[in-house]
């Protein structure tokens, strides 16, 4: 395992695309989160209660629920280039020959991936709530409220990005996993959820939107208040921790098919 | 030490065999050429030897299988694919990639960087490097371990003719040290020069192995080169007494089946002259395509020219 760790280590540092993922999701969470305090800057923040305010500045309006994640989606891509550049590049041969257990292999990979994504969506949430402090200078930062928005955003960028590595190795194609990656969370399941919530047709089982995964995990570190979320979306979403656990569970699954075919399948 | 031993290795591809039941062996100290036309299925054999694809049967270096040796490069060297790395990784970095599991050190990085002549460009991101810079980058991995065997398929691919003298004289060195190297090219006269050993496959099996010299010397295309103007005397003798003769263009006979020495006595028996007797070797080309059963248009052609008038058709008594 430690040499399936050094690898993967030793891939990520050489390779340009780390750098320019990771600093491209510093620069859109540090503009967007500028961008978003300075807006609301004139709002009594008060008004709104100021975890709602916080969630929204630190996840570039994710947390708000007025907008896609766009780190995670930018990490996503990290993700899916842990596996799409081994098919891509013919590497992965190479790969098997410098360290021919497949398992360790594959766990390195997921160990990694979710450690640099999650601790980049730390930075990137820790940037935001700095845009929150010099914009607000009163805003309480030490509540409960950020640790869950740190904890939920980081998790979920994590989860996100094996999500993304996870389809880059069933697909052994890394422009499939993108599209799949884009379109799900963003088409997918909106269209799922609109048709879930015609009354006439799925009376009864609207919650069971709650459980679409990408919806599911944004939870873990949106700040909505559920009547004002059953009125929005027309079905009420699960907690946090029932939206962390589902998504957890969908990567999980995800995961898991992954690397038997990672295992089982021709090099 | 480097003993390959391969056995019973199988792999079907949707339902057909691509390798079938191949077995053999490989020893230290000696390069042997792994030959085979095109799709006889020598790149799989060679996945599987290194347990990249799955299939029956099982490859052992030294008794272990590939999967579960420990610091694997450092026994095993091996070149599957033309430009097996990630375009913009700097070249150094990519040897580095390859040797920071295998607990191999940067001054050896440097090392193979100097032998493979790729020192100057070690900083470079082989995106533009030419097929044969991507092949010496590749044999710089293979050999990054220091191994006691190395598993090379067509290493000679994109090589100028120095760099295909260079390779040949880095392999008869390494096996020289006594390592094994197993090499597969379609290169035959490239291989006759290096290939102390032969394993010869087609359509997934084997068909031949053992040395090069007594694979070639099997071929029917060993023969005597005859000259005469007493054909008509000679011909029907050689052919009553089991000698096949074949007609050329320019009044020469080629006689199979007949010891050179048994010729020169029935010509002098039945009081013909000779103006020409000779042995003529059959190459690794020729005894290659026989042996894979791609001999049929070299026959054929032959068969055409023993038509031409004055020519004569003998015949195995």
């Amino acid at each position: 395992m430690t040499a399936a760790l050094r690898y993967e280590w030793c891939r990520l540092v050489t390779l340009r695309s780390t750098y320019w993922l990771v600093a491209a999701s510093l620069v859109i969470a540090g503009t967007l989160s500028s961008l978003i305090a300075w807006g609301f800057s004139g709002v009594e923040v008060l008004e709104e209660g100021p975890d709602f305010v916080l969630a929204a500045i630190a996840t570039q309006g994710a947390g708000a629920g007025f907008a896609p994640f766009l780190v995670a989606y930018v990490m996503s891509i990290f993700g899916i280039f842990t596996f799409g550049h081994e098919y891509r590049h013919g590497m992965i041969r190479a790969t098997l020959t410098a360290v021919p257990n497949r398992l360790a292999v594959f766990a390195a990979k997921v160990a990694l991936t979710a450690l640099v994504a999650g601790l980049t969506a730390l930075l990137c949430t820790l940037l935001g709530l700095l845009a929150a402090k010099v914009f607000f200078s009163g805003i309480p930062t030490d509540s409960a409220d950020v640790t869950r928005i740190l904890g939920g955003a980081s998790l979920y960028v994590a989860l996100f990005a094996l999500v993304g590595l996870a389809l880059a190795a069933i697909f052994r194609n890394q422009i499939a996993a993108i599209i799949v990656v884009l379109l799900f969370p963003l088409v997918g399941e909106l269209i799922i959820r609109l048709v879930l919530i015609i009354p006439e047709a799925f009376n009864g089982i609207q919650d069971a939107a709650g459980f679409l995964p990408f919806d599911a995990g944004a939870q873990m570190f949106t700040f909505l208040d559920l009547d004002q979320a059953l009125e929005v979306f027309g079905f009420t979403p699960q907690g946090p921790l029932g939206g962390g656990v589902t998504f957890a569970v969908f990567t999980a699954l995800m995961l898991a098919l992954a690397g038997t075919l990672f295992v089982r399948r021709d090099a | 030490m480097g003993t390959i031993e391969a056995t019973g290795l199988s792999k079907a591809y949707d339902g057909k065999l691509a390798v079938d039941g191949l077995s053999f062996r490989v020893d230290p100290g000696s390069v042997t050429g792994f030959l085979g036309p095109n799709g006889s299925g020598k790149s799989t054999t060679m996945r599987l030897m290194l347990g990249l694809d799955n299939g029956q049967g099982s490859t052992t270096f030294d008794g272990s299988p590939f999967r579960q040796l420990r610091d694997p490069m450092r026994h095993v060297g091996s070149l599957l694919e033309a430009k097996p790395f990630h375009p913009t990784r700097k070249a150094r970095n990519h040897l580095r990639l390859l040797a920071a599991p295998n607990g191999i050190s940067d001054a050896r990085v440097d090392e193979v960087l100097e032998m493979v002549g790729l020192t100057s460009v070690a900083a470079d991101k082989p995106r533009k490097f030419s097929l044969g810079m991507g092949q010496r980058l590749g044999i710089a991995a293979a050999l990054l371990g220091d191994p006691h065997t190395l598993i090379l398929d067509e290493p000679a691919n994109g090589l100028d003719p120095q760099g295909i003298q260079w390779l040949r004289q880095l392999l008869k060195d390494l096996a020289g040290e006594g390592r094994s190297v197993f090499v597969s090219s379609h290169l035959l006269a490239e291989m006759a020069l290096m290939a102390d050993r032969l394993v010869v496959i087609g359509r997934g099996r084997l068909l031949a192995s053992g040395p090069v010299d007594d694979f070639v010397k099997a071929s029917r295309s060993n023969a005597i080169v005859l000259r005469t103007p007493d054909i008509e005397l000679l011909g029907p003798v050689l052919g009553q007494r089991g000698a096949y003769l074949v007609g050329g263009a320019d009044g020469a006979y080629v006689v199979t089946g007949m010891a050179r020495e048994q010729i020169g006595d029935v010509a002098h028996e039945v009081g013909a002259r000779l103006h020409e007797l000779a042995s003529r070797e059959a190459t690794l080309e020729e005894a290659f395509l026989e042996a894979t059963g791609m001999s049929e248009e070299f026959i054929g052609h032959a068969g055409a020219l023993s038509g031409k008038p004055g020519s004569y058709d003998g015949t195995r008594a």
